[in-house]
């Protein structure tokens, strides 16, 4: 119990550290401190949307197959693009911005901590292959569990237009595999990951005047390493 | 000083033989201890790095020289066995020197590169070079990562700097006709080997399609700024509590040799 209050001690004190910092940081951007701790929440709300998310299409016989596949296209409804190539607007040297096509969103999976070996995969792969193996009989783990570090720290943040801003995400995540008897842990490893935010200043006109919302969109999820 | 170097081996003997956390892990509150102790960004290490972000480990030690012990915990200390006095000597004085003279770490600094290093497909085989790229300020309040160089094409044999190519004396008078000896390796046909600029040589071989990039494998960062110091910052991916982003080179140079070494850093020359 000592422990755990230790531990959450830590969290707590780190948090607010960090929205401290970050509030600096975004102040020298020009987005208001008020408007920040709004922006922070959102962020951390989409990301652990998504860890939740990613546990629910790679557990097996918790979750339905239909209520998969809607948990996939609410997963992809977080993400820029939705799954499809995308257009962002980029600053130029000489003023102005340059309209960029990109690619679909991808993903960047490390496939073991013995090879090392980095893959990048559309998200919609990524998450249709989750999917699968979750529903494949014999798969090589009966059960997998992926076990995500609450906090998410959101830093870099950095001005691309007029109220538009791209940010990184990072998150700890624990990866367990199960033996065919469910008895014991056959496979773990450990990943932290960096996730692109876009982030949208809106602007909304209503009959009671301008309503500031900020759009939180996830881009590019890369696997800085594994262990 | 004898103060500091208390510290150090405090936090030597606290960070270094703290247990693994792989052996009792399985809850998230766990996980979440680690995720306070690991440097989870070149972002976190540089706040930390300037203590203006402290992590709850070093605030539960004491109020005391906080930003020398956010320092210490920066740095590799897997590479300091048991306090290694040389290691250690050589991190507390550069810690001293940092925090005497107040030197911050911003990512819009000049002096920072990250070398990151690429896997490409050259020829069907795959070909590992490093690319070298700076922040650069776009305009106003934009800024863009940019390629400054490449390093590994000599080492690779791509440029050959000891290949000959020979023209004989009289060519003039026929036009040149064997220039066609020189295509489509040119390498032993330049005037001066040593001339050959590897970013423009590396820009043709990828405009010209022979060079396929898979994909970055990893990135050190390169730090110049600290008078009398370049390091480095790469990623240390393992369970204890001296883990993520930290320093791993720690090299004393002369700050008139910098600009020579930034030099050989970017160009390979």
């Amino acid at each position: 119990m000592k422990r755990l209050f230790i531990t959450l001690a830590f969290c707590f004190s780190l948090s607010v550290a960090a929205v401290a910092q970050n509030v600096q940081l975004v102040n020298d951007l020009g987005i208001q401190s008020d408007e920040l701790a709004d922006v922070q929440e959102r962020i951390a709300e989409k990301v652990d949307d998504f860890q939740r998310w990613i546990q629910d299409l790679a557990g097996r016989g918790n979750v339905s197959h239909n209520t998969k596949i809607e948990i996939y296209d609410r997963t992809l409804k977080l993400f820029i693009g939705e799954g499809k190539s995308y257009r962002t607007q980029e600053p130029s040297p000489y003023g102005g911005y340059i309209e960029k096509e990109h690619e679909a969103v991808k993903m960047t999976t490390i496939n073991s901590k013995y090879k090392k070996l980095k893959s990048h995969y559309p998200m919609t792969t990524y998450l249709s292959n989750l999917i699968k193996r979750s529903e494949t009989p014999n798969y090589r783990y009966s059960q997998i569990v992926i076990e995500a570090a609450d906090a998410v720290r959101v830093d870099n943040f950095s001005k691309i237009g007029d109220g538009r801003y791209v940010a990184t995400a990072h998150i700890l995540q624990h990866f367990m595999g199960y033996s065919s008897d469910g008895r014991r842990v056959q496979y773990e490893d450990y990943t932290a990951k960096t996730i692109t935010i876009y982030i949208n200043r809106l602007e909304i006109n209503t009959p009671e005047g301008i309503n500031v919302i900020w759009q939180i969109l996830l881009g590019d999820v890369d696997c800085d390493d594994i262990w | 000083m004898v103060r500091v170097r208390i510290l150090l081996v405090f936090c030597l003997s606290s960070l270094i033989a703290a247990p693994c956390f792989s052996q009792t892990w399985g809850s998230n509150p766990e996980l979440n201890a680690f995720a306070n102790y690991y440097v989870k960004s070149l972002n976190e290490f540089m706040h930390r790095f300037n203590a203006d972000e402290i992590p709850a480990f070093i605030q539960e030690e004491g109020k005391e020289n906080i930003r020398q012990r956010c320092i210490i915990a920066l740095f590799d200390l897997e590479q300091v066995p048991n306090g290694q006095s040389e290691a250690a000597r050589r991190i507390l004085k550069f810690d001293s020197i940092v925090c005497a003279s107040n030197i911050l770490l911003r990512i819009t600094d000049p002096g920072l590169y990250a070398e990151a290093r690429c896997l490409f497909k050259y020829k069907k085989k795959e070909l590992e070079l490093n690319l070298v790229l700076v922040y650069d300020n776009i305009r106003d309040d934009y800024y863009r990562w940019s390629i400054a160089g490449v390093n590994g094409l000599v080492e690779a044999g791509i440029i050959d700097t000891a290949a000959y190519g020979y023209i004989n004396p009289v060519q003039h008078e026929l036009h040149f006709s064997e220039l066609s000896q020189a295509f489509p390796h040119m390498n032993g046909y330049f005037s001066n080997p040593h001339d050959i600029d590897p970013l423009s040589f590396f820009a043709g071989l990828a405009e010209s399609g022979a060079l396929e990039l898979v994909g970055c494998q990893t990135v050190t960062y390169w730090f110049t700024q600290v008078p009398g110091y370049v390091f480095s910052v790469s990623l240390h991916p393992r369970l204890n509590t001296n883990a993520g982003w930290l320093i791993h080179d720690l090299l004393e140079v002369k700050d008139e040799d910098k600009p020579k070494i930034i030099d050989y850093f970017i160009t390979g020359k």
